[in-house]
Order: C-alpha cells, then structure tokens, then sequence
C-alpha cells in the first residue's frame, strides 16, 4: 500500500482510483478528526474568554445600552422618565452652543498637546536611548510625573500656579520675567496654558517610554549603515530614525488624542472650568449635567441630556480617530 | 576639532535632559519640602523653597487627625493578601 500522501503521484493507473479512494477517506477521516480537535479548542478558547467578555457586556455593554435608552428620555433620577424622542439631540444642536464651545475647546487642547508633548517626548528618548551616563536614571525622572494621580497633581499644580502666593509667580518676579503676579486662572487662554503643561508634564513621561520601545527595535545596522555613508546625527534622525518610528507614533498620536479629548479630572481639580467657562471641556460639561454639580435644587441633574451628549461626543470622537487613521495609513507602510 | 565637537554634543545632549529633569523634578521636590514647612510659611510665599526651619508636625498631624492609620493600613493589607492570593 503507498503511502496516503504521495498516492496519487506515483502510483499505476490501475491503482490509481483505489488509492485516491483510500486517500479521500484517509483525508475524510483525518478531517473529522481535526475538527473534533478544533471544537474541543475552541471550547476551551471561549472559556478562556468568557470571564473577559462576561466582564465586557456587564460593565461596558450594558451602561452603553442604558446610555442609549436615557438618551432619548427626560429623566433626573428619582421621578419617572419621561420618553421624548430625540427631543435632546435638538436641544444639544440647536439650543446648546456651549456644549459645541467646549468640544472645542478639548479637541484644541489635544491638538496643543500633540504638537508640544510628542516633540518633545520623541527628542527625549532619542536621548536617552543614546549612550549617555545616567540614561536609566534619567528615565526615571521622566516617568515619575506619570506616578502620580491625577487628583495630586492638581491640586500640586494649582498651589505652584497660585496667583498670590504661588511659587512660580514669585519666582518669575524675583528674576525679573514679569513685573507683578500673573492671575493665571483668571484669563481663559492663561488657564488654557497651565492646563495644557500639567497634562504634558503629567504624560510625556508615559510617551517617551513607547517612543523608547520602538526606538529599541530599530536595528542598530542601520545606523552603521548611515555612518559609513557619512550621514550627521541630525540626518539619521531624520532619515533613519523618523521612518522607522513612524508605525508607533501613529499609534501614540491616536492614543494622546482620544486621551486628551476625554480629559475630566484635570479640569475638574484644577480649574473646574473657570473662568467663566472657559476652560470647561467636553466631558466635564457632560459630568456636570450627569451628577448635579452644585445646588441639586438649582440645577437638578439631567440622565437623558447628558446620555445623549456623551452619545453625540463618542460619534465625534470615532469619527475624528477615523479620519485620523484614514490620514496617517501612509505613515504606517513607510518603512 | 572631532573631540571638541563631541564634547559639545554631549555636552548639548546633558543640558537638554537636565532642564528636563528640573521641570519634572519641581513640583514634586516643591511638594515634600512644603511638607515640612508650617501652614503660614507656605501662605507667605516668597522664592524660598526650602523650609525655614525642619518641623515634622505636618506628618504627625495627617497621620492622628486625619485618620491616616486606617487608610494606610487598608492599602497595605488588600495589596499584600491580593497578592499571597494570587500567588498559591
């Protein structure tokens, strides 16, 4: 008998159908087999899975799903809610403009931090990933700020950045910079600005350790390459070290992004949306209809509203990451 | 010429990380030196960062008043038993 594999090869015509019979039903049996296989695997995958997923639908799912109901319900909590249609997207596009203020005002917010934090972090670790003494050590430092919670780092920043007392005005009075103390979260943009350095200080950290590990998987040829063809530290940055990097800052630039949109508890701590709103972003001004910020007889809190403005600003957001994919698709095939 | 150059490299290379050093190390050297400071010195203000005089009233006080004992003791166990746990 040959051997089932090599079958129909080499064998005579005349055995020829025989052994294509034997080899089907070799093959046939071998499949049954294989798929018993496959389905005790995938029972054991799905069980793997479950506690995950059983974790996913109970506790990102489900609030989804109720999201989407209160979305179209006025409800405040205790009384009956009371189903109205779309009734609060038109008040969210027509009758709200400062819902539309503070998208605004986070999506340029995380447009300032990419343009300041990603620099910056890139440079460092190229740095520090150099030869220099002390590069663990300086990793450290740079990854420290990440440590902290946010709360802290509030409440840190906002008796730094203090207008009467605070370090940093008395510092730059002392050395001349400016004459007397800056209000610094008296004025929109000056807010803007404080807000915006505590959320880099408090991140580039974190950047810098990814541009670290995918600087870390650049081979080191190339760079000898580079310099038998003679090319400047400066030119292999450019040319070697840019390109290669390129798959990871995509993939840092959308998670800064979308992390910086849903920034809540920095404003919240630091400013809490002063002055006058300025610095208010999307989501505080979200949280604030959700869990009646203030006087609850005032202002009570708003279920319905509030779901659907979460609802309106998850579109926002997926659609401003796909368009942002859809751009950046040529950085990803550049090496 | 080559020597000169890289020493100014690298010595480019040690200001750049340094300046960054001092921005992430501020605050926080800011904050466990106003801890020991008293309530009226951090009030005062001034460019002084370091306190006037050492006093660790600040430490005693948030671990007796401000129930400190419990919580630290609480963040100390549930890690610590998680961990055992988990181990087997």
């Amino acid at each position: 008998m040959a051997a089932p594999g090599s079958g129909t090869q080499d064998a005579g015509q005349g055995l020829r159908g025989r052994i294509l019979l034997e080899g089907t039903i070799h093959v046939k049996r071998k499949t049954t087999k294989y798929s018993s296989y496959t389905l005790n695997n995938s029972i054991q995958e799905i069980l793997m899975i479950l506690p995950m997923f059983i974790g996913f639908l109970l506790f990102t799912a489900y609030p989804i799903f109720w999201a989407l109901r209160w979305a179209f319900f006025e409800y405040d909590g205790f009384s009956t809610p009371i189903f109205i249609g779309v009734e609060n997207f038109i008040r969210a596009f027509s009758r709200d403009p400062t819902f539309w203020f503070t998208l605004y005002n986070a999506f340029l917010l995380a447009l300032a931090k990419l343009v300041t934090e990603m620099p910056i972090a890139i440079v460092l670790a190229v740095l520090v990933n150099n030869k220099v003494k002390g590069s663990s050590f300086f990793r450290i430092i740079f990854f420290l700020p990440t440590v902290f919670s946010i709360a802290v780092i509030g409440l840190i920043f906002s008796i730094l950045f203090s207008a009467y007392n605070g370090i940093i005005n008395e510092l730059l009075v002392y050395f001349g910079i400016v004459e007397k103390n800056i209000n610094w979260f008296g004025e929109r943009w000056l807010a803007m600005f404080v807000v915006l350095l505590v959320s880099v200080w408090s991140t580039f950290g974190m950047v810098m350790i990814y541009f670290l590990m995918g600087l870390q998987n650049i081979p080191r040829e190339l760079y000898e390459c580079a310099q038998l063809d003679g090319a400047s530290g400066i030119k292999q940055f450019f040319h070697i070290t840019l390109p290669m990097l390129s798959p990871v800052i995509q993939v840092v630039f959308m998670i800064s992004m979308i992390g910086t949109m849903k920034m809540t508890d920095l404003i919240l701590v630091m400013t809490n949306g002063q002055p006058g709103g300025g610095t208010e972003v999307v989501m505080t001004y979200i949280f604030k209809y959700f869990f009646q910020y203030g006087d609850a007889t005032v202002t009570p809190s708003q279920f319905g509203y509030a779901s659907s403005l979460a609802i309106i600003t998850a579109i926002f957001l997926s659609i401003i990451t796909f368009i942002f994919l859809k751009i950046s698709t040529r950085m990803k095939e550049m090496y | 010429m080559v020597k000169a150059k890289q020493f100014l490299n690298k010595s480019l290379i040690y200001l750049i990380l340094l300046i960054f050093t001092v921005i992430a190390l501020f605050p926080v050297v800011y904050i466990i030196l106003a801890s020991f400071k008293t309530n009226q010195e951090i009030m005062a203000g001034g460019v002084h960062i370091f306190p006037k005089q050492w006093q660790f009233q600040n430490y005693i006080k948030a671990w007796k008043l401000a129930n400190f004992q419990k919580y630290t003791y609480n963040s100390a166990v549930s890690p610590t038993v998680k961990t055992i746990l988990k181990k087997k």
